[in-house]
């Protein structure tokens, strides 16, 4: 009875408090996506290239699996090649609706060519999000 | 026996519900509600300021052959709409999201309307001056001038909604000019819809 109970705690311990955000292994590296998305949205691909200007584009292609109209929102952050954030109106979280069994393209270019890394960031759509459409609430607007 | 499975039961339940609280206690802010009018504000200019770069970098159409950046001029912006707007609270957004982007860099001493900065005109008028050491004053022949010319238009349109409700749009339409050319290298628009009770206003 004691081991059995000693067993649930442990499991409890160690496995309950798993991190909300997953970060998608290997082939979407550069995504930081919250593990409820999945639950509506699936991510088809995520794909970039560096063009001849010496910027990177970047692509996701995200859709709704879900039966009803769903939204998430996004935010792109751009890295130096140092890994320090270059700080750019272009980084801002964008809400995007996205009708039922319809897909959406996440479609973005870095502010300019000392970007080198960038991590996009997709969560679902919270309050905060909301009142971000509302510009008088200063402190939501990224 | 009993009393210690109780006890047990509830450590678990305890773990099971408080150990997966978030350890982060952000503090946001208190927000000031205020009546949201159905008028341009900031957050619009910068969703059109933007979406214009964006557009203009993915474009290519600010990338200089053989490298190097190219030199802007501001044009004029018209405000065909109801509100006094600050065209440089949309324009100064883009020329700071363009300097940042290393590919474009803005005159001051071309614009339309005048002169942006005067005081380029002024130093020059102390060529000749004996109080100055002319090896310091501005030589002739040493400004640039631009290659390319940001102009543009804002446009409101009122619509009439299907509920009763009134509905503003905004278009943020914007050119590029080829000065050299006078052909459009990029354009780009941006609308911003807002949706408001009839008693809403719009300036």
């Amino acid at each position: 009875m004691k081991l059995f109970i000693f067993s649930i705690l442990t499991l409890t311990i160690f496995t309950g408090c798993v991190k909300e955000e997953l970060l998608v292994p290997k082939k979407y590296e550069n995504l930081i996506v919250d593990k409820q998305i999945y639950q509506k949205f699936h991510i088809l691909n995520s794909v970039y290239k560096t063009k001849n200007d010496g910027l990177i584009v970047a692509e996701v292609n995200v859709k709704n699996i879900s039966s009803s109209e769903e939204s998430f929102t996004y935010k792109v952050d751009w890295k130096d090649i140092d890994g320090f954030d270059i700080q750019t109106i272009m980084s801002r979280w964008i809400t995007v609706n996205v009708e039922p069994k319809r897909r959406a393209i996440i479609s973005v270019v870095a502010p300019s060519a000392k970007a080198k890394q960038y991590i996009i960031h997709i969560t679902t759509t919270s309050s905060f999000d909301k009142k971000r459409k509302n510009s008088y609430q200063y402190e939501y607007q990224n | 026996m009993n009393k210690q499975k109780i006890l047990i039961s509830w450590m678990i339940a305890t773990l099971l519900f408080t150990g997966c609280a978030n350890q982060s206690n952000v503090s946001v802010g208190k927000s000031t509600q205020r009546v949201t009018t159905m008028g341009l504000d900031h957050s619009d200019f910068k969703k059109a300021a933007s979406e214009a770069i964006e557009s203009m970098l993915k474009s290519g159409a600010v990338n200089k052959r053989g490298g190097g950046r190219y030199v802007l001029a501001i044009s004029r912006i018209i405000n065909d709409t109801t509100q006094r707007i600050d065209i440089d609270q949309l324009v100064k957004k883009i020329r700071i999201a363009l300097l940042q982007s290393g590919k474009v860099v803005v005159t001051t001493a071309v614009r339309a309307g005048g002169a942006e900065d005067k005081m380029s005109y002024d130093a020059r008028k102390l060529r000749g001056n004996s109080e100055f050491n002319q090896r310091t004053v501005a030589k002739k022949g040493q400004m640039i001038a631009p290659d390319l010319s940001l102009s543009g238009k804002i446009i409101q349109r009122n619509v009439k909604l299907t509920n009763g409700n009134q509905g503003v749009d905004y278009y943020f339409q914007l050119t590029l000019t080829d000065i050299n050319t006078g052909l459009a290298f990029w354009e780009g628009e941006t609308v911003i819809g807002k949706a408001g009770s009839n008693d809403s206003v719009s300036w």
